[in-house]
């Protein structure tokens, strides 16, 4: 029998205060944004394959056992890291979605390019983020999709806000813009690598296929 | 060709048909060099003397890949009917059905195709381009008809489809999709697409007049 294919609902989530924490938390979460740090720096030096737990340990100052206390493996790590890039890539996305400027046309590419400038020195990290995203097992990929739901989550609500407007039709399928939005501003991170596109590029090339979507929404 | 020469090819054949085998049974990434050529009883030294490394003898293996697709929609381009976004939709089609029978090894070149050497970057963008040409070859005769208006800039418009057609693979791989789900997400998706780049009043697809017309 065909297994249903996984539907993920676009709710905004609730961001709650962390409870203040004792000093044996703080001093566990220390070390673990110590590990984090170190580790960015290596995956982002030498690449995925080439960075070695050992070595990440050693820039953080600290054993290899200490490393593995915090994370479970390589991949771990590297799965770490990247979630924290996606939150902040979605703090920076929602301050620009909070702050309406433009048509959608403009919030959209105002909104998605955040996540260029964000990325704009650590490119190779994106390299490596979206290699991994492939061969993710499926427990990692569910996290990964919760992380991007938050995402989406924002294009969405920017469309949504636009049909209420009567800026574009009302009868559209939420997530599939969403997506195809998404895919277009993912695939753009490989051109911009192979072909040493410039930020500009980038937001000018996004902005195209931005109104192609668009004009889709728009048609009626 | 010369003794050494035919020796050197032979090499070639067994390593490439050790490597698809094992690319296929153990999987690319978990797939060693020392495996490979276990499998084609060669040394690893001559592994190395006819291939630079693993990703070469996997770009190897998906050009062959490619041109039997490739030479199979080219061969059923000419026969599809229907609108341009319909022609374009079958042809995906088509693929999802010929590829989603290898989709581990479609994700894992899909993997590899983020961070592998610019050499086989320009390769991989020949054979990307003919693929391109293939849908714009649709566009083209979209925009002849009047279906599709003349303004649309269909250097983007082609390769934002290419990139619709490679992401939807993912969708495959983890939501389980068949390439008839496939198909009919492809369907949704290219239709959003066309009807921004519709005539007004061209096409198959387009609304039928109404009799105050």
């Amino acid at each position: 029998m065909k297994q249903s294919p996984l539907r993920v609902p676009y709710e905004p989530v609730e961001v709650t205060a962390a409870p203040t924490a004792n000093r044996r938390v703080l001093s566990k979460q220390r070390t673990r944004a110590k590990v984090l740090d170190a580790a960015r720096q290596l995956f982002l030096e030498r690449g995925y394959e080439a960075a070695t737990v050992r070595d990440i340990a050693r820039r953080a100052d600290m054993s290899t056992g200490a490393v593995f206390a915090n994370f479970e493996d390589k991949a771990d790590l590297f799965e770490a890291v990247t979630a924290e890039d996606f939150d902040r890539v979605a703090e920076a996305m929602r301050e620009v979605a909070a702050k309406p400027q433009g048509d959608l046309g403009e919030r959209l590419v105002d909104i998605l390019s955040t996540g260029y400038v964000y990325y704009a020195d650590s490119l190779p990290m994106v390299q490596a983020t979206v290699s991994q995203s492939w061969l993710r097992p499926l427990n990692a990929e569910l996290r990964g999709r919760a992380a991007l739901k938050v995402l989406l989550g924002i294009i969405g609500d920017a469309l949504r806000e636009a049909a209420r407007r009567n800026e574009i039709r009302q009868d559209f399928d939420v997530r599939l813009a969403s997506e195809m939005l998404w895919d277009a501003y993912l695939a753009n991170f490989r051109r911009a690598i192979y072909d040493g596109w410039s930020l500009e590029t980038l937001r000018a090339r996004l902005s195209d296929q931005v109104d192609i979507v668009l004009g889709g929404l728009k048609a009626r | 060709m010369g003794v050494r020469e035919a020796q050197k090819q032979a090499t070639r054949e067994r390593v490439v048909e050790a490597a698809r085998r094992l690319f296929e049974e153990v999987g690319y990434e978990e797939t060693t060099i020392r495996m490979v050529a276990e499998r084609a009883g060669v040394s690893v030294g001559s592994v190395f003397t006819t291939f630079e490394s693993k990703v070469d003898i996997f770009n190897y293996i998906l050009f062959e890949k490619f041109e039997a697709l490739f030479s199979e929609l080219q061969r059923i381009s000419p026969y599809l009917r229907g609108s341009a976004c319909h022609r374009i939709a079958s042809l995906m089609s088509i693929a999802y059905g010929v590829e989603c029978q290898q989709l581990d090894l479609m994700i894992s070149h899909l993997a590899a195709s983020h961070g592998w050497p610019r050499r086989i970057e320009d390769e991989h963008n020949k054979r990307r381009a003919r693929l391109i040409g293939l849908f714009r070859d649709a566009l083209d005769q979209g925009v002849a008809s009047g279906e599709l208006r003349a303004d649309v800039d269909l250097d983007l418009f082609v390769t934002m489809l290419l990139d619709i057609y490679v992401r939807n693979y993912r969708r495959a791989y983890y939501e389980r999709l068949t390439p008839e789900d496939l198909s009919a997400l492809t369907e949704r998706q290219l239709n959003l697409l066309f009807a921004g780049a519709a005539a007004e009043n061209g096409g198959a697809e387009a609304q039928p007049r109404s009799a105050q017309g």
